[in-house]
């Protein structure tokens, strides 16, 4: 049987803010997907466009920048 | 010797052990052989930021003499730095070391054991493949000035300087006008309850001048000031002789007070300088002056419509103090002449200190005709309120006060560009953050007190100076050294171009450029890591340490790589 489509989605969180709302998450035992992969930045600023072409040709379904 | 990676899982009680299966993940970590030509060392503990899962981390770094650390454990906002203070105890290199946060981001969020050490395995894969990309970093030491620059010279200045006085800190106390004192200094009374100010206000002027380790400038401006905390330069111009004095100081108190609108800046408010409006602060003057309120004829007002809120849907705010003094000076009123008939139009009241009720009844009680209205209007001397039930009503009383909205210092702006801060929406202050960092502001080592980040009473003013002054004494010590943050920015020369893109960026105002090698420098002490710059350097020459793009790099493939 086919297996169901799990779209794997980079999330680049900056520390302040959203990387504090995905611990909230977990605080809150809030369930997603296991297949949300969170990169700790500085900052949101911080990633650069090319990450996002690299990430993607990696294997990276969607991309969640966060900040 | 060959490099040895420890990977360390904690099982934080029951948090971590009983959502993942630990043994599965240190079986698997372990079977990575050869992993990158470095030893595993992969071991669980029941809670390693206990004292007992510290003493066992110092002992196996030491024992095993690791080059690279890992902690499989909580979020870094919880014992990141608890653990770099294990790494730096047992000797190795605080940025050698990488929490994995396989809790909130991992055990908490997934309810399938299974799925959940498969992604716990993932995380610490991928934290392996970034610390072998880490650096150690040195943390640098900089000598730091613990003199204090406090701006303005009303209430909150005045207790901000004395406080820190008080523990023997040079304080430069800067005002523009000739004399201290600030916006109160025309008060006749303070709240609560009539209090004579001359008690307060005068007996703090007075302690400020002749206070050894305060040095007063009256008639003078911050023109420029360069640095961060600790090592602030500091150029001052007198407006009167246009002399510059040039100083030094390690932190800034900025209070630069408040403004009262003006009510015929707002719709509906339309009088001239003869007819009988006048605003709180004008009457404020007159009776601090002629200990008299009286009418442009000299006469008594025989009524006297007090109107709150003017300006409040405008500026979008509640003024928080404006009540409170019309109250006060009815009481001003009824105590010149108890013949006065003193109507009170307000909106919503608004008394919150525990003193404010008792006060405002017991006038309203005696001489204060209050009522609720929905809107007011002033045309010449003439008065057209809108009742609850919607029905206009004009009157025509002998004078109006009108209570306008607090509304940000016309150089808060000035101040924001000099200081770096940011400001509000409302154009007042910005704080770090309004409930747990409320004197702080983006910049570190300068503080905003009193009125300039809104609307306050002078109560709330001082407990702000000293709330500030207490941040200053606690982050500002004599002889200690500042240990800027090391995961900052860096441009290389050899690659940048001098297009200046990242001084546009910088938030911080970390980068200057240097024209004779032209090329743009980071400020390391200012600079703050953000990578804002890394990200929008067209030629790539800049560098934020600790998050390079190799190293973010080889996070985001391991994380993809299944």
């Amino acid at each position: 049987m086919k297996e169901e489509f799990s779209p794997k989605i980079l999330s680049f969180l900056c520390k302040w803010c959203s990387y504090t709302g995905a611990d909230l998450a977990g605080i809150n035992r809030m369930q997603y997907p296991t297949a949300i992969l969170p990169i700790k930045v500085m900052c949101s600023s911080r990633v650069d466009p090319v990450f996002l072409i690299k990430s993607y040709l990696r294997g990276a379904d969607g991309i969640l920048v966060g900040g | 010797m060959s490099d040895k990676i420890g990977i360390y899982v904690c099982e934080c009680g029951p948090n971590i052990s009983s959502k993942v299966d630990i043994e599965r993940i240190l079986e698997e970590i372990a079977a990575l052989e050869d992993f990158r030509d470095k030893e595993l060392i992969v071991k669980q503990h029941k809670l390693l930021c206990s004292v007992a899962g510290k003493a066992f981390l110092e002992e196996e770094i030491k024992a095993n003499e690791l080059t690279h650390l890992i902690c499989a454990a909580c979020s870094p906002r919880d014992h990141d730095s608890t653990f770099k203070e294990v790494c730096k105890k047992a000797g190795l290199n605080p940025y050698m070391y990488k929490i994995v946060n396989i809790r909130e981001q991992c055990a908490w969020v997934i309810s399938d054991k299974e799925k959940a050490t498969d992604k716990a395995i993932q995380y610490i894969h991928a934290g392996m493949d970034r610390v072998v990309y880490q650096q150690p970093l040195i943390e640098k030491q900089l000598d730091s000035n613990p003199d204090v620059l406090v701006i303005g010279g009303g209430i909150a200045g005045l207790q901000s300087a004395l406080t820190l006085a008080g523990k023997n800190r040079r304080v430069f106390l800067v005002e523009k006008s000739a004399e201290l004192g600030g916006t109160s200094i025309h008060f006749q009374k303070l709240l609560p309850r009539q209090g004579s100010d001359t008690a307060t206000r005068n007996r703090k002027i007075k302690e400020v001048n002749k206070n050894p380790y305060i040095k007063v400038f009256t008639s003078t401006e911050l023109s420029k000031i360069v640095g961060f905390l600790g090592n602030f330069e500091i150029v001052l111009k007198n407006s009167e002789n246009d002399s510059e004095t040039e100083l030094l100081a390690g932190a800034v108190v900025l209070a630069n007070g408040f403004q009262q609108a003006n009510p015929q800046d707002f719709e509906g408010y339309n009088y001239t300088d003869n007819d009988e409006v006048y605003s709180a602060l004008e009457i404020e003057k007159m009776y601090s002056e002629t200990n008299q309120i009286t009418m442009k004829s000299g006469e008594l007002p025989k009524t006297v419509a007090l109107v709150h809120c003017v300006g409040r849907k405008e500026v979008g705010y509640c003024s928080k103090i404006c009540c409170n003094y019309l109250i006060k000076i009815s009481d001003y009123l009824q105590s010149i002449s108890s013949d006065i008939e003193i109507i009170d139009l307000f909106q919503d009241m608004c008394l919150p200190e525990k003193e404010d009720q008792e006060y405002y009844e017991e006038l309203a009680a005696r001489v204060i005709h209050s009522q609720r209205v929905t809107g007011t209007k002033v045309a010449g001397n003439k008065l057209t309120y809108t009742g609850i039930n919607g029905r206009e009503t004009t009157i025509e009383p002998d004078m109006i006060i009108l209570a306008p909205a607090i509304i940000p210092a016309a150089d808060n702006v000035h101040f924001a560009n000099l200081l770096n801060i940011e400001l509000h929406e409302t154009g007042f202050f910005q704080e770090a953050h309004i409930k747990i960092n409320p004197v702080s502001t983006n910049t570190d080592g300068v503080f905003v007190v009193g009125a300039n980040r809104g609307a306050c009473s002078i109560s709330d003013a001082v407990i702000q100076a000293q709330a500030a002054a207490g941040k200053v004494l606690t982050q500002l010590i004599p002889g200690q050294k500042i240990i800027p943050e090391v995961m900052v920015s860096e441009i290389l020369e050899a690659y940048c171009t001098g297009c200046q893109t990242c001084l546009e960026v910088c938030a911080y105002g970390a980068i200057y450029y240097d024209a004779e090698r032209g090329i743009s420098v980071v400020n390391e002490a200012i600079c703050r890591g953000c990578g804002n710059c890394v990200g929008s350097c067209p030629s790539g020459s800049i560098r934020t340490r600790h998050f390079t793009n190799p190293q973010l790099y080889q996070e985001v493939k391991e994380a993809l790589r299944k």
